[in-house]
């Protein structure tokens, strides 16, 4: 046995050796005992990994997995911050826009004006939505 | 019947119908993007990604389909996928193929 010998037989075993060199290989593994001996052994870890098939989790398997108590609590508790946040960095900024001096009346009523509308728009995409989402059969499409 | 190939073994084209499509371009919501965005970070799948895709290939499909069985075709030869960028958080698949009715076995 030779120091690359294990990598030269992976190749063979993976065909990738060329002519020359897989013959010059076939020849020396019929006359030595202990590389035709590490070949089979290579080709039997081969043959184990080629058989080997990684199963996706099922649906359900993820189903009960999200539905743990770990994950439901870091999820509620995670999403329950984020909207408090959200909800009070809003108000602050709507307290400071309505009752900060420093800002001009004209500037005031644009941001107002502009948040409004948005909030407004926003409504009317969310009611299109609300009445046709019991219609859209692609909702419940996974992957 | 669909195909991505031109033909259809064992079948002859009598008459091509012409070029069916259909289009979709669907989003995630915003709490979707932030779970996106969260994974993104760890890498692996995205599945709230994979469901919004998942989502336009299906509709726009549906709506290739819905052209050709208006237009009476029997089949949908040399069926193709493409996909563009419109905004983040969105898939835009586009689906085309040629219509064809078949001689009849």
């Amino acid at each position: 046995m030779e120091r690359d010998d294990p990598i030269v037989l992976m190749r063979y075993l993976d065909g990738d050796l060329d002519e020359g060199a897989r013959r010059e290989l076939e020849a020396r593994i019929a006359r030595e005992p202990e590389l035709a001996s590490e070949l089979e052994r290579f080709r039997r870890l081969h043959d184990a990994l080629g058989a080997m098939r990684f199963d996706e989790p099922t649906d359900l398997e993820w189903r009960e997995f999200w539905q743990g108590f770990y994950n439901r609590a870091e999820r509620v508790s995670g999403w329950g911050l984020v909207i408090v946040g959200a909800v009070l960095v809003a108000g602050y900024a709507l307290y400071r826009l309505l009752f900060d001096p420093g800002i001009d009346a004209v500037l005031k009523t644009g941001i107002l004006a502009l948040a409004l509308g948005f909030v407004v728009l926003f409504l009317s995409i969310l009611r299109g939505w609300l009445r046709v989402r019991g219609l859209d059969r692609y909702r419940r499409i996974r992957r | 019947m669909l195909s991505t190939s031109d033909t259809l073994p064992g079948r002859d084209v009598d008459e091509v119908l012409g070029i069916v499509k259909g289009n979709a371009i669907r989003g995630s919501h915003l709490g979707a993007d932030i779970t996106a965005f969260l994974r993104n970070l760890i890498g692996g799948e995205i599945e709230e990604y994979t469901k919004t895709m998942a989502e336009a290939r299906e509709q726009a499909l549906d709506r290739m389909i819905d052209e050709a069985r208006n237009a009476r075709a029997d089949a949908v030869v040399g069926v193709r996928y493409s996909t563009s960028f419109i905004a983040p958080g969105t898939a835009e698949f586009f689906v085309y193929g040629t219509a064809v009715r078949l001689r009849p076995l």
